[in-house]
């Protein structure tokens, strides 16, 4: 009798299936999110900081870089060390709208990731002396930048001006930060509505969302409500370039589809975009050829199907390795607590031809007529 | 996931086929490396003319025939100094498709001079500054003939010296077979065109970067202390905990980017070690030689871990930061098309399946003192 009890308890357990994902919102408003990969070898655990209680402006253009080379050093800078040799690695980066912190670990590494994420955000001073030196990086790095990568911020600033300041930040203003400035900073990014933690591997979904809420429990709520930064501007005319509507407007499908249908046709091309709840920017760009020259002579509306393909294929290869995944539902996520790429398929599959031409012909160089959305 | 891990297998028949099978990927990739032969400089900028001007248009298909094929993305096309790849992704329905797209760029590729001229007239650079400063200088192209073009791809171009990866959907052993049928029928190889007075080739700078560099002893494939080669190169320029990242960065500030990794040859790979510094101001190269002399006398078993955990998570676990420096943009990713093309050229070069798992237990063997001796050696001066 006690026999078949246990096996019938055993079986019931073991059918007990785990959604594939679960996501968190803690009371101070920080977002988990755990998503399980039968099998992986590797787990992902990335931690992202809102900018939207930090917009730069030219008085502190490249603060949240320097914050972020700093805050990854992690204590006495040994940080990396100890991550490798337990199989881990550590990379961290800004973007506009958030600054990224992606650690790989092995399969059973979830408190070493939880640990490495606890170190980096608890520095609370930075010295004169560790702002000189990573300014003297940073201006290595500054060297490092491709024409792409300068066109692309020239770009931004053309379509936004202040609001589309490129995230590399201006190396000045960054030799000249205070102590008091970067720990100010430190104090708007590490606020509960702002921070969003993914988990992606052979994890388990409640466990993991235990072990991170600990540790992501303790930061404060922001204060107040954070403000967009970027508006609709005069989108820019220029071939090749489109600024795109909010990502969760129809229209920015129709931009996807058209740019990666367009850059399909050119020798060597390569097509760009960020995701954004904001207004943001969509660029192609080739090594080979001059786009400015060929963009303009293609016939667009052949493209449509190929150019719905390719955006269906680019949202999915987002979602390839538990690091990509980590990375784009986290950044999703950071963007709005809603916000999934699934939605991005729903939209993709709604572009009509009509949709696909127009968006064509910003590419090529038409000023747009009337509201994107 | 599990599934394309557990099934995942490489397979060699004689007609240099390798597959990664993965049920569960979206789409497939197939993968054909072409081996070099010739290091002259001359020969080299003729095969990068020859990559860059056969994956546009064939005979048989134009771009949009082609985009057909692969549902929209283009072929990819790469020069490295031992090989070219020639590269299409497919929907899994379109296996057969995509063989007949390869073999057609490897028969049948439309070479005309216009595209030829095109591509010389570009000469182009790839990629950003670090990029660009691996390749060196590079060959000015406007002095590539080319008769000479179309010569070296009939010559190369072979099925024994083709060698083919497909990774992704497939049923195992069915892309051997297809490329086995297509060998079959291969247009037969004409007199070798030797270049009697081969132009003089000139040379310009790819990139505007500063970089202090060691080259160490080449390696060929079937050296026996390739483990020990390599597993010092991960503890002096692999990851962040390594040396060249902690001595020439975070305690010298000399540089942003420092890597230690193999760098293709005909012959096998140079074990080369480079960071990017100041244009003014910057160490000379006995400052950096000296400080990393110095870090390696003094690695300990600490050292050999870390370099040991950060090969592990990037030969076991597909950690993109390997120091296979085997594509144009730097070592292969974890991508399918990049696992394919892995397969392929570990079969050209060695004439073996690529096995991680080998190369971490060898790696493991490796003790401390073997492991300083082939540090010192990565930069002791030439």
């Amino acid at each position: 009798m006690i026999l078949t009890f246990l096996v019938g308890l055993s079986l019931t357990q073991a059918t007990i299936i785990q959604p594939p994902r679960l996501r968190t919102i803690l009371p101070n408003g920080a977002c988990i999110m755990v998503e399980q990969v039968d099998g992986s070898p590797t787990v992902a655990m990335d931690l992202f900081l809102s900018a939207k209680r930090a917009p730069e402006s030219p008085a502190s253009h490249g603060l949240r870089h320097l914050y972020e080379h700093l805050s990854a050093l992690g204590k006495a800078g040994t940080l990396d060390r100890r991550l490798e040799t337990g199989g881990g690695f550590l990379r961290a980066f800004t973007l506009r709208d958030v600054t990224v912190y992606a650690v790989t670990l092995p399969p059973n590494g979830v408190r070493l990731g939880v640990a490495a994420l606890t170190e980096m955000t608890q520095t609370q001073e930075f010295s004169t002396a560790d702002i000189q030196k990573e300014s003297t990086i940073l201006a290595r790095e500054g060297d490092l930048r491709s024409t792409d990568e300068i066109s692309s911020a020239q770009a931004w600033q053309a379509a936004y001006g202040v609001a589309g300041l490129d995230p590399f930040g201006n190396l000045d203003i960054i030799a000249n930060t205070s102590s008091s400035e970067l720990s100010a900073l430190r104090k708007a990014l590490l606020v509960g509505d702002g921070m969003t933690v993914t988990v992606v591997g052979n994890v388990d979904l409640d466990k993991t969302t235990q072990e991170v809420s600990a540790w992501l429990s303790l930061f404060p709520k922001g204060a107040g409500d954070a403000q967009p930064s970027r508006h609709s501007s005069a989108p820019p005319s220029t071939v090749g370039v489109a600024t795109a509507p909010d990502i969760r407007e129809p229209f920015t499908a129709a931009l996807l589809a058209a740019g990666l249908g367009l850059a399909s046709e050119c020798s060597g091309a390569s097509f760009t975009y960020t995701v954004a709840t904001q207004p943001g920017l969509m660029r192609i760009s080739s090594e080979e050829e001059n786009v400015s020259a060929t963009l303009p002579g293609i016939n667009g509306p052949p493209l449509f199907a190929r150019g719905v393909s390719l955006a269906h294929r680019w949202v999915d290869r987002q979602l390839h390795e538990p690091a990509d995944i980590a990375f784009s539902r986290g950044f999703l996520l950071s963007l709005d607590r809603g916000l999934k790429p699934e939605l991005l398929h729903n939209r993709i599959s709604s572009v009509t031809p009509a949709m696909f031409s127009r968006a064509v012909r910003i590419y090529q160089g038409e000023a747009p007529v009337g509201n994107l959305r | 996931m599990i599934t394309s891990i557990l099934l995942a297998m490489v397979i060699q028949g004689d007609s240099h086929v390798y597959e990664r099978v993965q049920p569960q990927a979206g789409e497939i990739a197939i993968e054909a490396v072409i081996r070099l032969k010739d290091p002259s400089p001359y020969a080299q900028a003729v095969a990068k003319t020859l990559a860059l001007s056969l994956k546009d248009r064939t005979v048989t298909y134009s771009v949009r025939d082609m985009r057909m094929v692969t549902n929209g993305p283009p072929v990819r096309a790469q020069y490295m100094p031992d090989e070219i790849r020639i590269g299409v992704s497919v929907p899994p329905g379109n296996l057969k498709a995509g063989f007949s797209l390869l073999e057609s760029l490897l028969k049948e590729a439309s070479l005309s001079d216009e595209r030829i001229n095109q591509v010389k007239r570009q000469n182009p650079t790839q990629g950003d500054p670090w990029t660009q400063s691996l390749s060196g200088s590079l060959p000015d192209l406007s002095c590539v003939v080319a008769d000479d073009v179309r010569s070296m791809y009939h010559q190369l171009c072979q099925p024994d010296n083709i060698w083919v990866g497909v990774a992704g959907a497939v049923m195992p052993a069915v892309s051997a077979t297809e490329w086995q049928m297509r060998c079959e029928n291969w247009p037969a190889l004409r007199p070798a065109d030797t270049y009697k007075a081969p132009p003089k080739v000139s040379f310009f700078s790819g990139t505007s970067l500063t970089t202090v560099e060691f080259s160490g002893e080449p390696i060929r494939s079937g050296d026996v202390d390739l483990p020990s080669r390599m597993l010092a190169l991960i503890a002096l320029g692999g990851g962040k905990g390594s040396d060249l990242f902690q001595v020439c960065r975070r305690q010298q500030t000399w540089s942003y980017r420092q890597e230690a990794f193999l760098w293709p040859t005909t012959l096998g790979w140079t074990p080369r070690i480079i960071l990017a510094i100041a244009s003014h101001d910057g160490p000379t190269s006995q400052r950096v030689r000296s400080e990393l002399s110095a870090s390696i006398t003094k690695w300990s078993e600490e050292d050999r871990l870390r370099a040991l955990g950060f090969a592990t998570s990037v030969f076991r676990r597909g950690l993109d930061f390997s120091p296979l420096y085997f594509t144009n943009q730097g070592p292969p990713s974890s991508t399918i098309e990049d696992q394919a093309f892995l397969a392929a050229y570990w079969g050209m070069k060695t004439g073996r399946t690529w096995d991680a798992e080998q190369l971490i237990k060898s790696m493991n063997q490796v003790n401390l003192e073997d492991l300083r001796e082939a540090g010192q050696a990565l930069i002791k001066p030439s």
